[in-house]
Parts: structure tokens; sequence; C-alpha cells
């Protein structure tokens, strides 16, 4: 029987999560809380300049101060061969990472890695860091992602020839890569449009801003293995790319994830890890290591800044004709923006028959960039949901209408060419609609903004381990960290197949010696296919169960079912027996064969698409500019919310990232490259005080490939808030913005009240 | 025979232009091999970059599955997330 078709008993409840009381308490441990005997403490050397060519590093003096124990430069790891390797949102050179991690010929983002030191003291390693003499030759920088696509800018890299081209171009640039996503005839499109609204759009870099920094403590035995703990959203990457940067069998480096205090893709990647490995092998002691939240702005990835053309025509009665996009991404210092992503979910929301997106991978002088929920799609989707509202408000149809008529729906043919399954987009408009939200009567100044999102999803590898205890209770085990209560729903659906109480089931992420490859806790993949995993280990177990208890009553498996948590005869014929429980058959495990577990081993396919519409009301202060978020509805396609009230939060997160997004947060760097807002007091993010209750609406269409009908929900969110709120300044101001953030001076400007 | 749907950008780098193609294969490493066969680079482009997508599924490491003349079948970008 398809799980799908069951009336759940678990599914869809809200019970504590297991991690709740040690993470009130003070108890979780995190990356940073870690201590051990005779632990180091690591501190890193960083670049002072945007973009230099490093001529000598001179480390004696360091070396020479009391307390210190170890120093590495470039020159302790391996060279790194030009190798392309899966980092969260795309694929990066294996090179490129390790330049990242630590330079080597030249620095090419102020703040980048040179060398690091560990000692005794915090202070001492301070100390001897401002000791390591680094003789530097400055050279041109670039910031601006148009810049940075001039002939004559400042070329980051030599070896960079624009790819996705043909014919190969003779000259290395800034421009990494092309990709074009096109269907049907877009002048054709364009000619059979009443209307067309073309318009350039900019976004700045954003940070993920997770609350806990970056931190790890490693420990490299005489032996030559090292045992890691970090704060990561994938402790099998952080392995995997340790072992390749520093050329050690992956069985040597085992990996703990630690409780992690945020990451929204930006701990997809390595920074610290593989120095601290290498600062303890060289001193033989552990060494931990925490990125201050200054050296998390300067060094760490935050998602692409943009530049963007959108163009989209439309008929009279409110059909979409064309779209047309022109996207260049800033990557950072090394190729690898999500301008692939960005392409493909521009248009992805509708069904259109004329589309052409053409996009660029553009570096420049900043921190490399990394994933950030739904990487890419908050940016391009934001400037075609602006010109999609503008159309609507210009044929005087209602947005919601005007969005749901262009709707995409199942068979709908997306821009990046896959045909829809079974999908939400409609119901997701249909409820946003339906709100009493959507009918509040808005006073002077406000105005009130709808867009909507759309995110792939994904599934990938992932493994689970399902233990029956000898009193019947239940440990589960897998690796994927856990960011937003994806234990909880763990064990949810394994007692949700195990037919057994929640409580009786008790979910541990465990490390990278105790279960199989992991891919990241990203791609809001892990409900999905850790979910998977967990269902198909818990059926596993459930065999193994059935076939106890036919050995018990002395008859064949196939004569045994398991219903409510019970092994039973499948009819009478099989013989009278009393069901027996799980604790039962558990009891006597010891005289049936031994101890009773189940495991699954997966690469899970089929993760559902997800769509969201959020409606977002603005008050705007006509004097100051001052944008106040008045109430804030998201509505999303969840397949099936496990635990609903982590979805919700999921929801909710998103919806306040992306009005951070929309109305405050950008990167400043002054003339010499050198970023002037590396923290919290001056890269404001939203705190609750800023913010509405954030209303949440659960549409449930079931993803059909999954047991109980998850789809990823953590990433949609953060992509309809960007529009939905300058949709909403539109209304309220009557200005068409075309960059974000909207800060007060901005919407001064626009309006002309500042002048 | 099979029928590949690629993007309009690595139909301009592999294959002159073309954003469908033919080719004789019974799974994806078969078709995956035949590709490179037909224009050189595109298999390996596959392989180091891209998902296959079969009937509306996108397989990010697609290669024992199994397509046939009625399969619609997409290469694109990989796509991972934060």
């Amino acid at each position: 029987m398809n799980e799908q078709a069951k009336q759940f008993k678990f599914v869809g409840t809200r019970p504590i999560r297991p991690d709740g009381v040690d993470k009130v308490t003070g108890r979780a441990m995190y990356g940073a809380d870690l201590t051990l005997p005779g632990m180091l403490e690591g501190k890193v050397v960083r670049s002072p300049h945007a973009h230099a060519r490093i001529k000598s590093i001179d480390t004696s003096k360091a070396e020479a101060l009391n307390g210190v124990k170890s120093v590495v430069t470039a020159a302790d790891m391996p060279e790194a061969e030009s190798k392309p390797v899966a980092a969260g949102e795309a694929m990066i050179n294996f090179r490129d990472l390790a330049e990242n991690v630590i330079a080597r010929h030249k620095v090419f983002y102020e703040g980048q890695t040179v060398a690091a030191v560990a000692a005794t003291s915090n202070e001492i390693a301070e100390r001897a860091a401002a000791l390591i003499e680094v003789e530097y030759e400055v050279l041109p920088h670039v910031i601006d992602v148009l810049d940075a696509m001039k002939d004559d800018a400042p070329v980051l890299h030599d070896h960079i020839f624009t790819g996705g081209v043909t014919p190969k171009p003779e000259k290395p640039s800034n421009v990494a890569n092309r990709v074009e996503f096109a269907l049907g005839d877009i002048d054709a499109g364009f000619a059979a449009a009443d209307i067309v609204i073309e318009r350039k759009f900019t976004t700045e870099p954003v940070h993920q801003a997770y609350i806990e920094p970056h931190a790890v403590v490693a420990d490299m035995g005489p032996d030559g293995k090292a045992d890691v703990w970090c704060s990561s959203q994938g402790h099998f990457m952080v392995r995997s790319f340790c072992a390749g940067l520093l050329k050690i069998e992956m069985s040597k480096i085992k990996v703990s994830a630690a409780e992690i205090g945020g990451g929204f893709g930006g701990k997809t990647t390595v920074y610290l890890e593989p120095l601290a490995i290498m600062l303890s092998r060289k001193a033989g002691r552990p060494v931990r290591m925490v990125m201050s939240r200054e050296e998390i702005f300067r060094a760490s990835g935050p998602t692409s800044g943009a530049a963007m053309t959108i163009k989209i025509g439309a008929t009279k009665d409110g059909r979409i004709t064309a779209g047309d996009a022109t996207l260049c991404l800033q990557a950072g210092a090394f190729p690898g923006s999500p301008v692939g992503p960005a392409a493909m979910t521009a248009f992805a929301p509708y069904d259109l028959e004329n589309v052409r997106v053409v996009g660029f991978d553009v570096v420049s002088n900043r921190p490399k960039v990394v994933a950030y929920r739904a990487p890419g799609a908050p940016i391009s989707e934001y400037a075609v949901e602006s010109v999609v509202d503008e159309l609507a408000s210009e044929l005087g149809l209602d947005p919601i209408e005007f969005r749901a008529k262009n709707g995409a729906k199942e068979g709908t043919q997306a821009a990046y060419g896959v045909k829809f399954g079974t999908i939400g987009m409609q119901e997701t408009l249909e409820a946003a609609k339906a709100t009493e939200h959507y009918k509040i009567p808005l006073g002077p100044n406000q105005g009130r903004g709808v867009a909507t999102g759309f995110w792939f999803n994904i599934g990938g590898e992932s493994c689970a381990g399902i233990r029956i205890n000898e009193d019947g209770s239940v440990s589960l085990t897998e690796g994927s960290p856990d960011i937003g209560g994806s234990r909880a729903s763990m064990a949810i659906m394994a007692a949700e197949v195990l037919g057994i109480d929640v409580a009786k089931i008790k979910p541990s992420v465990v490390d990278t010696d105790a279960t199989g490859y992991h891919f990241v806790t990203g791609g809001s993949r892990v409900t999905f296919a850790t979910g998977m995993a967990v269902v198909d280990a818990s059926k596993a177990a459930i065999d193994e169960l059935r076939a106890r208890a036919a050995k018990i009553w002395d008859v064949d498996v196939d004569g045994v079912v398991w219903e409510d948590g019970h092994a039973k005869p499948a009819s009478t014929n099989v013989g009278d027996f009393e069901p027996m429980s799980l604790a039962e058959i558990a009891a006597i495990a010891n005289k049936t064969g031994g101890p009773i577990s189940g495991h699954a081993d997966i690469n899970a396919k089929g993760a559902g698409p997800g769509f969201g519409t959020h409606i977002c009301d603005v008050e705007v202060d006509p004097d100051t500019g001052f944008v106040t978020v008045l109430r804030y509805t998201a509505v999303q396609d969840v397949g099936r919310a496990i635990h609903p009230s982590y979805v919700e939060g999921q929801l909710q997160g998103g919806a306040a990232q992306g009005i951070g997004w929309a109305l405050n947060e950008a990167y400043m760097y002054d003339e010499d490259g050198k970023l002037e807002n590396a923290g919290f007091l001056d890269y404001r993010v939203p705190v609750a005080s800023d913010l509405p209750m954030i209303d949440t609406i659960l549409v449930e269409i079931p993803n059909p490939t999954h047991p109980f009908g998850v789809r990823g929900v953590g990433e949609v969110p953060i992509i309809p808030p960007l529009a939905a709120v300058n949709n909403a300044v539109a209304a309220a101001t009557g200005v068409r913005f075309t960059a974000l953030p909207l800060s007060p001076p901005a919407i001064l400007a626009g309006t002309g009240a500042g002048d | 025979m099979v029928k590949v749907a690629l993007t309009s950008g690595t139909a301009s780098q592999f294959t002159d232009g073309k954003t469908e193609v033919n080719v004789t294969a019974q799974n994806v490493r078969q078709m995956v091999a035949a590709l490179e066969g037909k224009f050189p680079g595109l298999g390996t482009e596959i392989q180091q970059s891209m998902s296959v997508a079969i009937d509306g599924v996108i397989l990010p490491d697609p290669f024992l599955e199994t397509v046939n003349e009625d399969s619609e079948i997409f290469i694109l970008p990989k796509i991972g997330g934060g």
C-alpha cells in the first residue's frame, strides 16, 4: 500500500524536538565548545589587499615566539590539481578551493588567508599572527560585476577563458562562463505582445549571516589519523575536501558534526578545517580555530550580487508572450556563481512558449561566493517578478490572477527544458488570494506586493540505520547535520512506519566512521532524501521483525504482517497467534538470531519542485524613506509537512532573510577594495522587532515519489520576499525601484523627496 | 534511437546549435558515450558538470538508468542548493 494513501498517526504532528532541551539549557555542543587536553588555539593571517601578488612570507619571528607550536602557509599544503568538485551550489575547481583555503602566489580579495598559526593561547596566537611578515606587490582590483566584465578590467586569473562560447576566446577575462537557455521564438513572442516592459536591475551580495561562526577542532595523531569536529552542513563534504586538499586517505579522517547554529548554504565548503588539520599535524596537538564575525564577513562566502536586464511582453488580455533575461552574477574571487540555477529558475513559475535567458559568471576581487538558500533564484526571480507585477499593474489586472493565468501547471515545460510533474504553483496562488490578508484595506503611504518563487529541490546520497534495542526503544542513526529540526522529522517518519510512539525513537547524527556517505544538508534535501533512507531502513527492520515472529510461531515469514507496531498472522489460515509487539520481539532477540536492525543506503531521486506565493504589506515614511513591513503571509506547497512547526519555521526564516535582502543588506567597499561594514552593527540583518508575525499557509500537494509526499521546503521561502517587498514599495510610493536594498536614502532618491 | 534535448548554450558549444540530437542507447551510460563519440567533448561535459533529466525527473548522478525512444531526456547543469 502506498504510504501516502494511509491516515497518519505521527506524520503531521508536532512533538518536542529531540535536541530541544540540550539547546535551551546550553548542553548542546557547538563547533567552538569542544576542549581537548593540550589543545592549541589557531589564528589566521589575512590579506590586507584586494588584489596582490605574494612576493614573500617570513614566519621566523612568529615561530620564535614563546608558546607558538606551529605555523603553516601554502607551502605546507600540496599543490592542488585543476579538478571539478561538487560544492553545495555548483561544481568548483579543486585548485580554486585550495587557493581559497590558503593563498599560494596571489591574493584575490581582502581577507583571504595567507598563513595560520597555532599557539597555547588566543593572545599568543594573535601576537604571532601579527609577527608574520608578508611582502605584497599590490595589483589593480575590481569589485563591481559590470566593471569586471569590461575589456580594460584588471584580470584576476590568467587561465580563465570564457567557457560556454565558441570559438574559445583568445585572451583571458573575468567572465568565467556563459550559459543560455531558450525555448520557442523570442522575436515572434515579443512581436505578438501588446505591451513590452524592459528594466535593468541590480542586487547586492548578501551574507548568509548564520549566528554561529565557522569553528573547528582538529586533532591529528602521530599515526596520521585525524579527528575533526566542526560546524558544517556536511561532515562528509569536510572529510572529502580535506582529504583531497591534504592528500590524506578518507579513512584516516573522522569528522563529527557539531550542533550547528545556522548555515543557509554558507557552510557547504571548507575554510578553517584543512588549516586546523595542518596546524595540528605540525604541532602534534589538537587545534581549535574559530572565526570572528569580522572574519566571517571578510573571508567567507556571501551569495552573488548581480546586474540584470529583464524584458517581458504580454497581450492586453494578460497572456505573457515572451520573456528575455540577461543575468550577470558575481562569483567572487573564483568562478562558480549560481548563474546556472539563476537562469533556470528565472521564468520557471510560468508557462511560456518563448523564453531566453543568458547568464554570465563573473569573477571580481570579493570573497568567493558560496551557496545561500536557493542559490541564484532569489536574484533572478526578484527581477522577473518585479516586471511581472508591473505588467499586471499596467494591464489593470489583479497580480495573483495574472500570475495564475500564466502560471506553471502539471505538464508545463519549464524554460530549462524539463516538464513539470505534480506541482502546486496554482494552489499557492489560490490560497494566497483566499487569505484575509489579501483583502485588508490599505491606508495612506501603504502598499501591497505579491510575488511567487520556484526552486527545484534535490535528492542525493543518504543513509540510515534503525537499531531495535532490547527494551523496544529504537536508535536511529543518520549523517545529515540537523539545521532545521530534521532529527524530529526522521523520528516521526520512523515512528509512522514502525508503528511505535515517536518518543521511543532517539535520532542521532553520527560521524563519518559510523554511517555511509551523505551529500550536504542543502538543496532542501534532508527530509526528502534522508527521510527516504529512514523509511527504507524502518521497512528493513520490519522485515527482520516479521522474520523473528515467524521463527517464534514456526510459520513462513509470508504468513506474518506488520500492523500498528505488531507482528500479526496474515490470516486465520496461518494460525491463532496473539500479536507480538516490537518490544516483545526485541526482548527475546538474543534467542531468535541476535540484535535486530535495518539499514538503507540510497541515492534519492525524484525530489518534488517547490513553489511559493508571498504577500507583503508595507508602509513607507514619505519624509524619511523608511519602510515598515506591516503584514506578511508566506504560502507554500510543501508536499507533506512531517513536523508542521519546523516547516512553518522554514517559511518564516526564509521570509525574514528575504526581507533583509530587500531592505537592508549590502556590502560596502572603499576605493581600495576593502570591506567597510564587516559586522552586524553596520551590516543590518532584520531582528525580531523589525518584523511583523510572518503568517504561514502550508499547501500540501504530495510529491508522488516520496513515501509520505515530502517536498523540500527550506529554500523556496527566501525567493519571493525580494520582489514582494519591492512590489509593495512600488504600490506605496508609485515608483518602480530596480535596485536592492531599498534603503531609506534609495527610497528618498527614487521618490524625489530627498531632493 | 533516443532523442536528447540540450540547452541552447550547450548546443552552441558542442552540436553546432542543434538543441535536439539522436543517438542509439539503452541506458544513460551508453547515451553519454554515444554523445561523446558524435560530439567530442559533450560526454565529458555531461559527466563533469551536468545532470540528466528523464521524464521530468532530474538525476544528478545518472549512469545506469534506462532510456528509450519514448523518454523525454534533457541535459541540464547540475543543481545543488543551500
